[in-house]
């Protein structure tokens, strides 16, 4: 037997294709889009109904998080307690989930517990009525938490960040203590009959299902006519202004930096290499961000820099929390390391690498049911093309160092700095 | 405790539950030098996992040098003795990986493309065999845990909960001390003989077990495991032996005071193992109390009586004697007591009586539907038979769920009556310096 070497690298296959498939679309007896993925594994479903019901459509602070919450805590017909005990009985998941642009409301159930608990799906998307007692409680405990939240410096660092890069917008945070006295159950009843309208709702179903369950769900939402009513809405102009800022918080021990801009979106041709170059400088565990300040200074347990994309743009933000005596120099490497990115081509070798990585990430994040209907809701909100996926994988392998370094030239700039310690830096 | 922030993975509480019904399948064989391997075959994904569980947690540390298996954690990734980096290789075939170290286990992970197994095997494997033990390594990840300790248990609103509690309860057992460590000194203190020492202790194929899960053949993963792993010194095996900790015979008390805006209390009773009989009945009675907006506490003292802000019930689920707790945030303006005795009259409704028949069904339901939910990830899969092993026979991951449903109410009144007692508990006020 020849001796191992261990010293190279067995032998290994790109990825040049995903099995990523695409769902069933129909609509209900009524033209409310139904869209299913028949994949599962495991006897289980999973419903969303997805609603224009995000923060940017709230009129004040809280009315469209507390509205979403508020949803399990009592209809016309039944009470707090009893949707829970009906829900938890049948080992069934009842959730809600909110971000900028859209709520989500989420039944999970076993495939034989599904009838009993999918009328309360109904019930709570449309007979919801925000009792003024279950409200105070639930706006107490959030109260609460907030004030949790203002002693984080990550928090402060945050909120910051919201109201510089999205300036003008309806996607600042502009949530204050004040807020919390300012709202009440009234908001969340009128948010709800505005945005919460079923006949602009979204059905996606995911899992195990036989073909009962659309009858079902056709049975319980299909049937009323429609009548749209799409609330009045616009985003507001981006009034952005690169911007350096420091929040002091007083005996923090760690510094929290964000550094970011608005950016581009998936409607932009530049987008995928976009996350190429971004993947490059902070968006892995191999990256160039993570490998200089911490796995060569030792100055942080993590950092990185995410490409997001909202409905009505785009943004950038680079995040740490670093030691407060080594914020400065966190600070001086983050700038040369976006220098470096603008001016020094990639190796072929650190290129390929990443190229690898995301072609990987993609894999893991389109494996089983639920990560597929999550990239297909990518392409349904921002109207791209079925055959996304496969022009992704082409565009990531066909990026070049040269392009990388004019994205990195275009877009790793006009940032803003954001810090909040208890030690000023610049 | 991960290594790696950022990464949305399952974490430890999903080894709870099981299943007569769904089954993971598996196949079990053992090399010479000891190592472990079980392999589940999964047609449903093209993703691999990778699974080592090494048979060592913060309960095997020397009190004067804790925090050691999470540092040596963090080592993992500097580099093996044949190959200098541990991450970039595996990026560069599209995969993943991250890794925990609890008071119990240190578990890594790999999962990538099932075509490219063979790059996870070749580099966990080289790690088995050894580190490059770099002073630069060494210097770095002891800064970096250094800011994790910083960024996670002392620049947090009631981040050093467990720093407080642990020696509270425990006098002697080492759970008295958290993965993290005691202090920051003993991680600052860590010399490289330290690092090599417990790497040989502890990082052998006979103190490992290997679960992979994917769309693989067993022939071929018996080949490559065999190809990678045969020629790993078994080592010397190690016997634990730690001291155990005496019964608690009288009610322990500790107040701080902390910079938070809200009054927080925490509530510990000593309980069984993992492997005791009664572990399934305490599982359940910690659902009845807080699982779920229709639980008892979250009912009766966020609900009804508006004392608490949020409140949960748990049990640890460690391997050795662990910790049942109830903790919760009390509402501005209720005195401490008031919160104290609101939880013990809950305590006391379940000791008197009977847990109804509905209350009961519902707890085993959420544990199935959880535990199906838990069946679709490979990782899960991979991490629940090596764990089992751990303990003792990977078959028993097969025999939970029967086994919560054998529990009856008069189980769980038992378990109430026996373990929540007075002199067996151990209560933290957590205060804030503003409100009182």
């Amino acid at each position: 037997m020849t001796e191992l070497n261990r010293k190279t690298a067995p032998d290994f296959k790109e990825i040049d294709s995903i099995n990523f498939q695409l769902p069933d679309i129909s609509t209900l007896d009524n033209s409310i889009p139904y869209i299913e993925y028949n994949l599962g594994s495991q006897e289980l479903i999973k419903i969303d109904l997805v609603f224009r019901a995000g923060v940017k459509y709230q009129s004040k602070p809280l009315q469209a998080s507390m509205t979403s919450e508020m949803l399990r805590e009592g209809t016309t017909n039944f009470n707090s307690l009893e949707i829970a005990n009906k829900i938890d009985f049948y080992g069934a998941f009842l959730e809600t989930d909110l971000n900028s642009d859209f709520a989500t409301v989420s039944l999970y159930a076993l495939n034989k517990q599904l009838d009993y608990v999918l009328p309360m799906l109904k019930e709570v998307v449309t007979l919801s009525n925000f009792p003024k007692k279950e409200f105070d409680k639930k706006i107490n405990i959030k109260k609460q938490k907030y004030l949790i939240g203002q002693e984080k410096v990550e928090t402060l660092a945050s909120k910051a960040y919201s109201h510089v890069v999205f300036k003008g917008t309806k996607y600042a945070n502009h949530t204050t203590l004040d807020s919390f006295d300012k709202i009440s159950h009234e908001d969340c009843i009128s948010f709800f009959n505005e945005c919460y309208n079923i006949n602009e709702m979204d059905i996606f179903v995911a899992g195990k299902v036989d073909s009962k369950v659309k009858t079902r769900i056709n049975e319980l939402f299909g049937q009323e006519a429609l009548t749209h009513s799409v609330p009045e809405f616009e985003i507001g102009q981006n009034t952005y202004l690169p911007s350096f800022q420091f929040i002091e918080k007083k005996e923090a021990i760690q510094s929290s930096i964000r550094i970011g801009s608005p950016l581009i979106s998936y409607e932009h041709p530049d987008f995928t290499k976009l996350k190429v170059m971004n993947t490059i400088f902070g968006g892995y565990f191999g990256s160039r961000l993570m490998a200089n300040i911490r796995e060569e200074k030792g100055y942080t347990y993590g950092i990185g820099s995410v490409v997001m994309a909202k409905e009505n743009m785009g943004n950038l933000i680079i995040y740490t929390e670093v030691g407060t005596d080594v914020t400065q120099a966190t600070l001086d490497e983050i700038r040369k390391e976006i220098k470096l990115m603008q001016t020094e081509k990639v190796s072929e070798e650190e290129l390929y690498k990443v190229k690898n990585y995301l072609l990987g990430s993609l894999l893991q994040n389109t494996d089983g049911v639920f990560d597929q209907l999550e990239r297909y809701k990518t392409l349904y909100y921002f109207n791209l093309p079925n055959n996304y996926y496969s022009k992704y994988i082409e565009e990531v392998r066909a990026t070049t160092p040269e392009e990388i370094i004019t994205l990195a030239n275009t877009y790793l700039n006009d940032l803003s700095f954001i810090v909040a310690g208890s030690q000023s830096v610049s | 405790m991960s290594d790696k922030p950022q990464l949305n993975v399952t974490h430890l509480t999903s080894l709870n539950g099981g299943t007569k019904k769904i089954m993971i399948k598996f196949k079990k064989f053992t090399l010479k030098n000891g190592l472990r391997v079980l392999f589940h075959e999964d047609n449903s994904t093209p993703i691999a996992t990778i699974n080592t569980v090494y048979n060592v947690g913060a309960k095997d540390e020397e009190e004067s040098r804790t925090g050691f298996a999470h540092l040596f954690e963090h080592l993992m990734f500097g580099g093996s003795v044949n190959i200098p980096e541990f991450d970039a290789p595996l990026q560069n075939v599209g995969g993943q990986n991250n890794a925990f170290t609890s008071n119990d286990i240190t578990n890594y992970y790999i999962t990538l493309p099932k075509q490219n197994i063979e790059t996870g095997l070749w580099l966990e494997s080289d790690r088995m065999l050894s580190l490059a033990f770099t002073p630069e390594s060494l210097e770095v990840q002891r800064s970096v845990v250094i800011e994790e300790f910083k960024q996670r248990y002392l620049n947090q609103p009631y981040g050093d909960i467990w720093l407080l509690m642990r020696p509270l309860v425990y006098s002697t057992h080492p759970y008295k001390w958290a993965t993290i460590g005691k202090e920051i000194s003993h991680i600052e203190e860590a010399t490289m003989e330290d690092v090599k020492a417990f790497f040989f202790k502890f990082y052998n194929p006979q103190n490992a077990i290997l679960s992979i899960a994917g769309d693989l053949k067993f022939e071929e993963v018996k080949s490559l495991v065999e190809k990678w792993y045969s020629d790993i010194p078994e080592g010397i095996k190690y016997e634990r032996n730690l001291p155990k900790e005496p019964k608690q015979t009288e009610a322990r008390f500790l107040e701080v005071k902390r910079n938070v805006p809200q009054n927080a209390i925490y509530k510990a009773w000593h309980i069984c193992d993992r492997m005791h009989p009664d572990y399934y009945a305490i599982d359940l009675l910690s659902d009845i109390l807080s699982r779920g907006n229709s639980s008892r506490l979250y009912q009766e003292l966020v609900k009804d009586k508006g004392l608490f802000t949020e409140i949960g019930a748990y049990q640890m689920g460690s391997m050795e004697p662990g910790l049942f707790i109830v903790s919760g945030k009390v509402k501005e303006g209720v005195e401490m007591e008031t919160a104290n005795q609101a939880i013990l009259e809950c305590l006391e409704s379940v000791k008197k009586e009977l847990t109804t028949k509905d209350e009961l069904t519902k707890v085993i339901n959420k544990i199935e539907s959880t535990d199906t939910f838990n069946h679709m990830s490979g990782l899960n899969k991979a991490m629940r038979i090596g764990y089992w092993e751990l303990l003792g026979d990977a078959n028993l991951c097969n025999q939970e769920m029967e086994d919560y449903g054998k529990v009856t109410a008069e189980d769980i009144r038992r378990v109430a009556q026996e373990y929540l007692i007075d002199t067996n508990c151990s209560t933290l006020y957590y205060l804030s310096e503003s409100n009182s």
